[in-house]
C-alpha cells in the first residue's frame, strides 16, 4: 500500500510537467498577449515591460525559466495584479474557496447519500419520486441561475442574510455560497447513490442476508451501504476538487473573493502566470484526490489490493 | 401432521408484458429429518417455489396457496415474524457461494450476525460457536481463516462456509438451492457427503433442489419432478427410479449418461421448456412428450395416486408410457 502511494505520486511529476507544457504551448499559441490592448503604448515602454516579464526571450527559454521557478515553488509574478505574485493570489483566495468547499462537500455527502438511499429504499413510491424530481431540478438548474435567485430571495426580499462579502467567513456570509455550490452536486450524488443502491439490493448476497433473518435496516447499513458507495466515491474524488476550487459564478455573485474568479479573469486578461498557477493547482489536487479515491477503494472493497 | 405441508402453491410475477406463471398448484409434504429432492430443468419453478416459503421473492411476485410449517402458516406472515423463522428454524443454502456470501464482509462477521440476531448472545460467544460450526463443516485452520473474506476461500470451502452459516441455529429445515451446481465434480461429492452427515447429526430435514438426478438418487428419500411450474411426478426416490410413471421422468432418466455404454451422442429430450408467459392449457410437457395424444394439448387430468404415495400428473395410462 505504501509503495503504491509512492509510485502514484512519482507518476504525478511527469503528469504535472505534461500539464504545464501543454497549457504553456496552447496559451502562447493564441494570438495576442497580456499587454496587447487597444491603447498604443510607445515601443520603448513595451520593450521594457516585456523584458521585465521575460517575454522578449525565445519561447523555449521562457518555458525553462518558468519550469525552473515552479520546481522551487515560485509561480511567478502576476501579469495583471502587478503588486502580487501568483503565490500570493492563490494563498489569499484558495483558503476561502476551500472553506466554502469543505462545508459544501460535507452537505453533498450527507444529503446526497442520505437522499439517494431513501429514494432507493422507497423505489417507485412517493419519497423516491420526490427526491428524484428534486434531484433532476437540481441537476438542470445551473448555479448561475441558482445563485442570483438565492440572493433575490434570502437577501433582497426576506433580508435574512447578507447579499455578499466574506467578513472572515462568518456563518451568515457563507450560507448562500454553500447552498449554491452544493445543490447540483447533492442532486448528482443522490442519483448515483440511488441507482447503485438499487442494484446492490438486487445482489444474491442481499438475498442471503434476508434468508438469515436480518432486519431490513441492518441489511442496508451493514451489507449494502459499502458496495453501493463505490460508484459514489469514484464520482466524489474528482468532484471534490471542483468543489474546493470554487466557482467564478459564486465568487462574482457573492463577492466571496475565492479562487474561482481567477480561472476566468486569468484567461480573459491573458495573465500567463496566473493561468498556469491555477492549472497546476487543480492538476495537483486532482492527482492527490484520485489517489485518495484509490485508497478508499481498498477500504470499501476488500478484493482490491495494490 | 407433517413438518412442512405445501398445498396448492402458486407463484406469479407481474411483468410489463403480463403475468409470468412460475409455479402452479404445487403441493407436497415433508416429514422431520427427511430429504426431499426437487428436480427439473431451469425455469421449472424449483427455486421460486422454495423462495416463496421463505418470503424471499421480489416485490412483483404474487403468491397464493398455503404453506404450513410446524403448524404455522408461513405465507403472509409479517416481516418481523418471518425474520424469526429465517435461519433460526429454516436455513437456506444458495447456488453460487461466490455471490451469495457478502464479498465485502469478513466471514466471521457474516457468521456472528446470525447468532447475535437470533440467539441474542455476545459477539465473543457467537465467534466461539461459529468456530465450532466451521470445524463441523471441516474447514481447516478455522481459527485463522474465520477472519478472512469470502474471496480468500476456494469454491468448495466457500460452500462449506455457507452450509455452516445456514446451520448455526440448528434449523429444523434446510433448503439447499442447487448447492453443488457451481462446484467441481469432486468437490460436489464432498459437499453432498457433508450435508448428509450434518443432517444425521442435527436431525435436519432438507429440501434439495437440483437438476442432477444422480445427486437425488444418492441422497433423497422422496423426489418431486417439476416441469413448467407444475408437479409431474412425486414418489419415494426408490419407487421413482424403479418405476418412473411419467414420460418426462423417463426422459430425464434416459438422458443420464452411462459409464458402461459406448455412446456417440448424449441423449436429450428434444425441444425447449415452455414459455411461462403463455402456457398451453393442457399439459406443459405436451410439446416435447414422445407419447402425447391430441387431448394432452387441451386438458390435463388431476393427479393420480397409486402404490405407496406415488403421485403422477399425466393423461396417459401408466402402461402406455
Amino acid at each position: 500500500m505504501f509503495s503504491f502511494i509512492i509510485r502514484r505520486l512519482a507518476v504525478a511529476v511527469p503528469t504535472i510537467l505534461a500539464l504545464i507544457t501543454v497549457s504553456f504551448v496552447l496559451m502562447h499559441a493564441a494570438p495576442g498577449g497580456p499587454f496587447t490592448n487597444e491603447r498604443n503604448v510607445p515601443e520603448a515602454v513595451m520593450e521594457n515591460i516585456e523584458a521585465k516579464y521575460n517575454l522578449d526571450k525565445p519561447l523555449w527559454q521562457q518555458y525553462l525559466i518558468y519550469v525552473g521557478n515552479v520546481a522551487q515553488g515560485d509561480l511567478g509574478p502576476s501579469f495583471r495584479y502587478k503588486d502580487f505574485t501568483v503565490n500570493e493570489l492563490i494563498e489569499s483566495s484558495f483558503p476561502r474557496s476551500a472553506y466554502i468547499g469543505a462545508w459544501s462537500f460535507l452537505f453533498v455527502v450527507v444529503f446526497g447519500v442520505g437522499l439517494g438511499v431513501i429514494a432507493a429504499l422507497k423505489q417507485n413510491r412517493w419519497p423516491d419520486y420526490t427526491v428524484m424530481t428534486a434531484a433532476m431540478t437540481g441537476v438542470v438548474f445551473p448555479n448561475f441561475v441558482m445563485a442570483p435567485l438565492l440572493v433575490l430571495l434570502f437577501a433582497v426580499t426576506l433580508r435574512w442574510l447578507p447579499a455578499g462579502g466574506w467578513e472572515g467567513g462568518q456563518v451568515e456570509y457563507i450560507v448562500l455560497p454553500i447552498i449554491a455550490m452544493a445543490t447540483s452536486y447533492i442532486a448528482q450524488v443522490a442519483r448515483i447513490t440511488r441507482s447503485s443502491m438499487i442494484e446492490t439490493l438486487r445482489s444474491p448476497f442481499i438475498r442471503t442476508a434476508r434468508a438469515k433473518g436480518i432486519p431490513r435496516h441492518k441489511i442496508v447499513l451493514r451489507h449494502a451501504l459499502k458496495p453501493a458507495l463505490i460508484p459514489v466515491v469514484s464520482y466524489l474524488g474528482p468532484a471534490f476538487v471542483g468543489i474546493i476550487t470554487g466557482s467564478v459564478i459564486i465568487d462574482q455573485v457573492f463577492s466571496t473573493g475565492g479562487i474561482g474568479q481567477h480561472f476566468v479573469n486569468g484567461a480573459i486578461n491573458r495573465d500567463y502566470s496566473l493561468i498556469l498557477g491555477v492549472t497546476i493547482l487543480v492538476g495537483v489536487l486532482t492527482i492527490v484526490f484520485n489517489v485518495a479515491v484509490d485508497i478508499l477503494y481498498t477500504w470499501l472493497d476488500p478484493r482490491v489490493r495494490y | 401432521m407433517a413438518m412442512l405441508e405445501v398445498s396448492n402453491l402458486e407463484v406469479a410475477f407481474d411483468t410489463p408484458d403480463g403475468a409470468l406463471q412460475a409455479v402452479r398448484g404445487l403441493s407436497y409434504q415433508l416429514e422431520a429429518g427427511r430429504t426431499l429432492g426437487i428436480v427439473g430443468e431451469s425455469g421449472a419453478g424449483k427455486s421460486q417455489g422454495v423462495f416463496a416459503l421463505m418470503g424471499l421473492l421480489p416485490d412483483n411476485a404474487r403468491v397464493s396457496g398455503e404453506v404450513m410449517f410446524e403448524g404455522e402458516s408461513l405465507l403472509n406472515l409479517p416481516e418481523k415474524r418471518m425474520n424469526q423463522i429465517r435461519a433460526a428454524r429454516i436455513g437456506m443454502i444458495f447456488q453460487d457461494p461466490m455471490t451469495s456470501l457478502n464479498p465485502f464482509m469478513k466471514v466471521s462477521d457474516q457468521l456472528i450476525e446470525v447468532l447475535v440476531q437470533h440467539k441474542g448472545i455476545s459477539r465473543k460467544q457467537a465467534l466461539q460457536e461459529s468456530l465450532q460450526m466451521l470445524d463441523a463443516v471441516r474447514i481447516p485452520e478455522a481459527r485463522n481463516r474465520i477472519h478472512c473474506y469470502p474471496h480468500e476461500f476456494s469454491g468448495g470451502m466457500r460452500q462449506r462456509v455457507m452450509i455452516a452459516m445456514s446451520l448455526l441455529c440448528r434449523p429444523r429445515l434446510l433448503i439447499a438451492d442447487e448447492p453443488t451446481t457451481a462446484l467441481d465434480v469432486t468437490v460436489q461429492a464432498q459437499v453432498m457427503d457433508l450435508l448428509r452427515e450434518l443432517q444425521q447429526e442435527f436431525n435436519t430435514a432438507i429440501i434439495l433442489i437440483t437438476h442432477d438426478l444422480g445427486v437425488v438418487a444418492g441422497s433423497c428419500d422422496q423426489t418431486l419432478v417439476m416441469y413448467g411450474g407444475q408437479m409431474m411426478e412425486f414418489a419415494s426416490t426408490r419407487d421413482l427410479f424403479r418405476e418412473p410413471a411419467h414420460p418426462y421422468t423417463k426422459g430425464l432418466m434416459g438422458a443420464i449418461p452411462r459409464i458402461d455404454e459406448q455412446m456417440e451422442e448424449l441423449v436429450t429430450i428434444p425441444g425447449n421448456p415452455p414459455n411461462l408467459m403463455n402456457l398451453p392449457p393442457g399439459c406443459p410437457f405436451c410439446d416435447r412428450c414422445p407419447v402425447a395424444e391430441p387431448r394432452c394439448y387441451h386438458e390435463l387430468d388431476p393427479p393420480e395416486r397409486f402404490g405407496a404415495e406415488h403421485i403422477r400428473v399425466c393423461n396417459l395410462p401408466r402402461e402406455a408410457i
